[in-house]
């Protein structure tokens, strides 16, 4: 049995949409935030596999696709943190984490 | 062996992602994140990337998840705070946009005949120093003379994220001295939140008893 | 001194920068002080200049400061050189222009624009140096423009008097018509030549007259002539000159008389290779003696002590093309040089009469000023001397050589033109003499009438016996420029300029068909006759004999004249009504049409009710809720994508 890189990317793809659908339909913003790091995932994973793929023609800097992957672990978790303190000051002001009721970004 | 617990672990890590979005309660959402996450460090196991499949669980199980539990349980939501009223035509539009786009990426990689003619992923490293890549020796060298700078912004990056963190959540005196912000605050502000969602969500209630 | 050349322009340049923006901050000592430097350092680094040019090996000095515009095959180095020529008008332009700086130091002594005037006039210097330094003909035009914008501030620098700014725009948008043809004369040169070097272009003119056709040639010719009669007043674009002297009169002697205007002389004698392979100097040598003859006959009858001068200027600068015009350059050249001398003592003792008078300005209104002002008195003589040529003075020497070229270059008719207009300056020089320091003080006459001056302010006629010597700051000037209008003539810039032409070989100046000088003493008897009958006869009429200006203007042929020559043959009546009219008419449609109604109406207000219109449909998907905004967000990744996807195959 063999792994291709194809599978690899749709199963990235699938993920990425999903965390897309969560987006979309939910309205607690926790949940977005769960969805955002979701598809964040996604996209790590398929780096992981492209440098998998590509590792024979990466001889220069072979860990560079994986080092690409902990920025981004990075970014997410400054994500996550400014995220969830600005959910935090929107619940203390309007006492919901529901984004369908903040409408302060109307001009 | 390894591709079979990666299509495994790969369909399995799709329905954890569709549990999270899908579950209503957050508290229930992040169990499953935290299986999606474990799932997704497999992954990272069976693509050669063994450092990153611990630093996922140590980062994003361990760390970022904790903080997304803290922060869920800091705030306390009742069930009609966590209900949750999106309409049947928005999610289908938002399928429809996500079913979208998934086809496009999916047209995009079979497409691609670099792609298609990539061989088995699962297969063991020839090369004894290719094969050492990923592992903990090899990133720590990359990071810190390839990627130096790089790693040093992102410190910087963080180093600004825990102070906008702290700035957010701090407490201000001269907001919450305002009067139109008090009420908001208290106790009594709370009940004033649920008595605004209340008939709603008596009506949803008397359904469900019926 | 090759590296230093680009000081001379450069230190009035700061002068100006000192001056303009730190002037109204700065005590008027110091403003005073870094006026005067600038020009004074210039005129010490043209000095040691000119000797490099003119004593040991005589060759020009040469200073490349790298490009300006390169563009294609468009080059245009910023190159500055002095030659014998250039360092001629060098010295012309720094030494009289200090002095005029040093008088104006007291003339304008209590205006409120202190500043602001020596900064427009350290620009002034700054770019008439870059006009005579240039080594090519596109940076001369930068400095062309630079005087002509130096000399329209200058002129409407009482700006608040309305026909004062009038005369500035008057000034502006005459030379623009001559910058016009300037302008295509260059593109011409460049389509031709491609090079605005002037000693290849006076190379190559030569060399392609004998080649091919010359109506290219002629075309250039004809073109930069209209340029140079733009700037140096001839006609038929004279006519801002005269305005021109709504401005404060050491600007009138600096920029009006001595320097700016015959810039359009100096082009000549730059370009005299070019001038004379293109066949237009027939043109301008009866373009120039006609407005030598116009500008004396309108002279004759003005009252304006300014406009006498001015009309003056407008007749000596025709001596000059006239003089250009039969080929001997050096001789115009020479001519612009003593004429710089003289007439700008002329204009500054002028100025003193008028500062002395309370800017008193009507000839009607003085007389009898030699008691009162002798010092004035004497060096305007010397000065009128000079003008009408008597024996012995600058102008003497240089016009009768302009006539003895003329007269020996076959140009008969044009040499009577030039010695009746010889009479004729001499005459109503005298007449202007006469009126303003013979007879009896005619000023307190009108006593108590009062009027408004230049400046707007009304003024009280002086007393005669306020009437007092101007200070020593600007008579010192007077007097070292009426020594130089004296012995100036003695200087022999013709032999110098040609002697440097046949060293060199380039064809600067050298184009001078001069035989063995047999007729130069009957023409130097001539000329010198010419002058006494003038002055004699303008004695005749205005002191010894008064009545008799009375008794000729009775007869009608007299009258008539007297009316056409005081109304200054009605030419502002007859461009009024045959070009501003016409052109104003076709302002006023385009105005109506085109601004208003197409550009205003239909294309600014159309494109802004259009974003009206679309931003109040799209402002209803601006609902400010998060949902919305993420909907759209990740419809618009989709089209995108598709949009990539389908792009890419």
């Amino acid at each position: 049995m063999t792994l291709s890189l194809s599978f690899c990317l749709h199963l990235s793809a699938a993920i990425f949409s999903i965390g897309v659908y969560g987006v979309l339909t939910r309205s607690n913003l926790i949940v977005i935030l769960m969805s955002l790091e979701i598809m964040l995932n996604a996209v790590n994973l398929s780096l992981v596999a492209f440098g998998r793929a590509f590792l024979t023609d990466l001889t220069r800097d072979p860990s560079g696709p994986q080092v690409f992957v902990i920025m981004v672990l990075a970014v997410a978790a400054a994500e996550a943190a400014v995220g969830l303190s600005i959910l935090l000051a929107v619940y203390r002001k309007w006492r919901t984490t529901n984004a369908g009721e903040i409408d302060l970004l109307k001009g | 062996m390894d591709a079979f617990v990666f299509y495994i672990s790969g369909v399995l890590s799709v329905v954890a992602a569709a549990l999270v979005v899908t579950r209503k309660n957050p508290v229930h959402g992040t169990i499953y994140l935290v299986l999606f996450f474990l799932l997704v460090s497999l992954d990272y196991l069976i693509l050669r990337a063994p450092f990153l499949a611990i630093i996922q669980v140590l980062v994003y199980a361990g760390a970022i998840l904790v903080l997304f539990l803290f922060v869920i349980m800091l705030l306390n939501l009742s069930e009609e705070e966590l209900r949750e009223s999106t309409s049947t035509t928005r999610k289908g539009f938002a399928g429809i946009l996500s079913a979208g786009l998934f086809g496009l990426l999916s047209w995009g990689i079979l497409r691609s005949p670099t792609v298609r003619n990539m061989g088995d992923l699962a297969a063991p490293v020839t090369s004894p120093t290719l094969a050492k890549a990923g592992e903990t020796e090899a990133i720590g060298q990359a990071l810190f003379t390839t990627h130096a700078l790089a790693f040093e912004f992102s410190s910087i990056l963080i180093l600004v994220a825990i102070l906008g963190a702290i700035y957010l959540t701090k407490k201000r005196k001269q907001t919450s001295s305002a009067p139109s912000q008090t009420s908001l605050t208290g106790l009594e502000s709370q009940e004033e939140a649920g008595q605004k969602h209340a008939p709603a969500d008596g009506a949803r209630l008397e359904k469900r008893l019926a | 001194m090759e590296s230093a050349l680009i000081l001379i322009p450069i230190l009035p340049f700061l002068g100006f920068l000192i001056n303009g923006l730190l002037g109204h901050k700065m005590p008027r000592r110091a403003v005073s002080f870094f006026a005067c430097a600038g020009p004074a350092a210039a005129a010490i680094l043209s000095l040691l200049a000119f000797q490099q040019v003119a004593g040991g090996e005589g060759k020009a000095i040469v200073q490349s400061l790298g490009d300006w515009i390169r563009a294609g095959s468009l080059h245009v180095p910023f190159g500055l050189k002095v030659d014998h020529l250039s360092g001629v008008m060098l010295l012309v332009i720094t030494g009289v222009g200090t002095l005029i700086h040093v008088y104006s130091l007291g003339y304008m002594r209590d205006d409120p624009g202190y500043p602001r005037f020596f900064a427009y006039l350290n620009l002034f210097m700054a770019a008439m140096l870059v006009l005579v330094l240039a080594n090519n003909i596109v940076l001369l035009f930068l400095g062309w423009e630079g005087v002509g914008l130096c000399s329209y501030l200058l002129i409407g620098f009482w700006y608040k008097d309305l026909s004062n700014a009038r005369a500035g725009m008057k000034a502006f948008v005459v030379n623009r018509v001559g910058d016009f043809g300037f302008v295509l004369g260059v593109f011409l040169i460049f389509v031709t030549f491609g090079t605005f070097e002037f000693d290849a272009l006076n190379a190559g003119a030569a060399a392609k007259v004998t080649v091919s056709d010359s109506s290219t040639l002629w075309w250039i010719g004809i073109l930069l002539f209209v340029g140079a009669t733009g700037k140096s007043a001839q006609i038929p674009l004279y006519v801002w000159l005269p305005d021109a002297m709504a401005g404060p009169t050491p600007v009138s002697a600096l920029i009006h008389a001595a320097t700016m205007v015959t810039s359009g002389i100096y082009l000549l004698a730059r370009l005299s290779g070019l001038f004379v392979a293109s066949g237009v100097l027939p043109i301008v040598a009866t373009i120039g003696a006609l407005t030598a003859l116009l500008g004396a006959l309108i002279a004759l009858t003005q009252t304006d002590i300014k406009k006498v001068l001015a009309y003056s200027t407008v007749s000596q600068l025709g001596y000059m093309f006239l003089g250009a015009g039969v080929g001997a350059f050096g001789v115009a050249v020479f001519h612009l040089v003593t004429h710089a001398f003289f007439k700008a003592l002329l204009f500054l003792a002028a100025g003193a009469v008028i500062h002395s008078l309370h800017h008193e300005q009507d000839m009607r209104k003085m007389g009898g000023l030699l008691r009162k002002l002798p010092i004035t008195a004497t060096v305007f003589l010397v000065g009128a001397l000079a003008l009408s040529g008597f024996p012995l003075t600058a102008g003497f020497f240089s016009k009768d050589e302009i006539l003895h070229e003329t007269l020996h270059g076959g140009h008969a008719l044009l040499y009577a033109v030039g010695f009746v207009t010889a009479i004729l300056t001499a005459f109503y020089t005298f007449r202007q003499f006469c009126m303003v320091f013979l007879g009896e003080y005619r000023g307190s006459a009108h006593e108590g009438h009062g009027h408004h001056d230049t400046r707007g302010a009304l003024v009280h006629h002086a007393d005669s016996s306020e009437i007092r010597e101007s200070p020593w700051v600007m008579l010192g000037p007077l007097v070292i420029l009426g020594l130089l209008s004296l012995g100036g003539g003695f200087l022999d810039v013709p032999g110098f300029l040609l002697g440097a032409a046949h060293e060199t070989q380039a064809a600067g100046v050298g184009t001078e068909a001069h035989g063995p000088d047999t007729g130069k003493l009957t023409g130097w008897i001539l000329g010198g006759s010419a002058a006494i009958v003038g002055i004699l006869a303008a004695f005749t009429a205005f002191q010894w004999s008064p009545g008799l200006v009375t008794r000729l203007q009775g007869t009608t042929p007299g009258k008539i004249f007297a009316r056409l020559s005081y109304n200054k043959f009605y030419v502002d009546e007859a461009y009024d009504l045959l070009l501003v009219r016409p052109f104003s008419a076709v302002s006023l449609i385009l105005f109506y049409l085109i601004d208003r109604a197409l550009i205003d109406c239909v294309l600014v207000g159309g494109t802004g009710f259009f974003v009206r219109l679309t931003g109040s449909a799209l402002r209803r998907i601006q609902t400010g809720r998060i949902p919305t905004y993420t909907v759209l967000l990740v419809a618009g990744v989709v089209g995108l994508l598709t949009i990539f996807l389908w792009a890419a195959g």
